[in-house]
């Protein structure tokens, strides 16, 4: 479990990016974190995973405070990673399979063990086909998938995932959902942040919502991506099922098809 | 990631194993330099340019392309060795100028520029073969295996993705400008370079920092380890 405590972040030009923000894993098993652009949810992630030290606060993992020292950051790095949001930035060699290898082999492990977990990795972000290729020949998509199979070589207990969805067309945002839904339920604690709030209420438990570097609410999709007037103050927009049963005066559903359930059967 | 690594993928010889393709290119290239014979240079050239040629076969484009690359590098060389200002007790072929002549050509120096053009030449033969059919982290692995230090093979890698993350912002900046009439006549071609070369360095920079945080979250250590 990684917790934050009143961690607050503030550049060096003075732009104070994150302030007073509490977060916890212990609330969710998919955790959004939702706000406009400069919010601080990539500084929040940047924390999060040891690659900035907060200006205050205070971070744990597991109860323990984060060490800076290289090897608590490796440490912490095998427990808690993240999928970047521009993938080629996280890609490093041509070949797919080399490239997923590439986080075990880093960790000294014998050849057998790196095969292993390559080949979990890909069996588990159905690249099985493609693994031989160059990534340079694959769609976004694949090259998103490669990113986050990377990741899962690293056996990691958290994964973050920062805009997992944008670029994708709706066959792969779908097929995302469900890579999601999946390394939940075997029992990865996933974060993720997203302008896609239909995305967002689809997939997550708990919601962490941003504004300007302040965290102004907290608590499950519906209550917060429900509540019209705090979705316009952080200048965001409610998903589309809840504007519909906003509109309609209509108690708030899970999912479309329940919806549409509940229209027929007002009808 | 780069089209040079489909090249190299698509390429016959890439079934020979890496130390052996990459051993026999360095064995050529150290041998021809110590034996310096323009006859075993000339053999070189012909013979690795025919199987260069056939290895990337489907991206002949690119084999003619850079083959004239290195000819348009090659001509001022060239021709700085075969015109000559001085002849003491050479046999003279032609002149430039009169009274006197201010540039001649001499039977030694069209010797000399013909050798070295053909020594020149087979070397590039001989790199263009190895950098065709071997990737640039078989080449590292290579270079472990002959006990090169770790920290040059690293730097080398480093510098090989950092050149293409530069050249790859650099693409995307310049088809920006140019979506922007950026290049329309000289003036505006010249204040538009002078803005990306500026803006490449910030660019450069902040995608160094990117590339470092992604390395450290896939637990790089200073070291790529391959297979």
């Amino acid at each position: 479990m990684v917790e934050c405590k009143d961690v607050s972040y503030i550049y060096t030009d003075g732009t104070v990016a994150l302030s007073h923000m509490d977060f916890s894993t212990a609330n969710g098993q998919v955790i959004g974190v939702v706000g406009s652009n400069g919010a601080g949810k990539s500084t929040l992630f940047k924390c999060l995973t040891g690659i900035i030290k907060p200006t205050t606060g205070h971070l744990t993992y597991g109860h323990q405070p984060i060490k800076y020292d290289k090897k608590s950051l490796q440490d912490l790095r095998k427990k808690v990673n993240i999928v970047l949001q521009g993938v080629e930035k996280q890609i490093f060699l041509p070949i797919v399979k080399d490239d997923i290898a590439f986080g075990p082999r880093n960790l000294r492990m014998s050849s057998d063990i790196v095969e292993r977990k390559t080949l979990e990795a890909i069996k588990i972000t159905a690249l099985e086909s493609c693994k031989d290729k160059l990534i340079h020949n694959l769609s976004y998509g694949q090259k998103k998938r490669v990113a986050i199979a990377g990741v899962l070589a690293l056996n990691p207990e958290i994964i973050i995932f920062d805009e997992p969805e944008a670029g994708l067309d709706p066959y792969m945002k779908q097929q995302m959902v469900l890579l999601i839904k999946a390394l939940s339920e075997s029992g990865k604690t996933i974060i993720m942040a997203s302008h896609n709030m239909d995305f967002i209420y689809e997939t997550c438990d708990y919601v962490y919502l941003l504004k300007k570097g302040n965290p102004i609410a907290d608590g499950t999709p519906k209550d917060i991506l429900g509540d019209y007037e705090l979705m316009v103050t952080a200048d965001m927009e409610m998903p589309w099922i809840l504007k519909v049963c906003h509109q309609l005066n209509i108690p708030p559903v899970d999912s479309e098809e329940n919806l549409f359930k509940m229209v027929k059967g007002q009808n | 990631m780069l089209s040079i690594d489909s090249i190299i993928e698509n390429n016959p010889f890439r079934h020979i194993p890496y130390k052996i393709r990459i051993g026999i290119s360095l064995f050529f290239l150290i041998t021809s330099q110590i034996i310096d014979q323009t006859l075993i240079y000339s053999l070189l050239l012909l013979s690795l340019s025919i199987f260069t040629f056939i290895g990337i076969y489907k991206h002949k484009k690119s084999f003619i392309h850079i083959w004239f690359m290195s000819l348009v590098f090659l001509l001022p060389t060239l021709l700085g060795i075969v015109f000559v200002t001085r002849v003491e007790g050479q046999d003279v072929l032609t002149t430039i100028g009169q009274n006197p002549p201010w540039l001649y050509v001499t039977h030694e120096s069209l010797l000399l520029g013909i050798e070295t053009t053909i020594r020149v030449l087979s070397s590039f033969s001989i790199m263009l073969f190895l950098i065709m059919s071997s990737s640039i982290w078989e080449i590292g692995r290579f270079l472990r295996w002959v006990k090169v230090p770790k920290m040059f093979v690293e730097i080398l890698l480093l510098t090989y993705r950092f050149l293409f993350l530069i050249y790859e912002e650099g693409v995307d900046m310049i088809m920006a400008q140019e979506l922007r009439i950026g290049y329309c006549g000289i003036g505006t071609g010249l204040k538009s370079l002078s803005l990306l070369l500026g803006q490449l360095f910030l660019n450069t920079i902040i995608r160094a920092q990117e590339m470092e945080e992604a390395l450290q979250m896939r637990l790089y250590e200073g070291e790529y380890l391959y297979g």
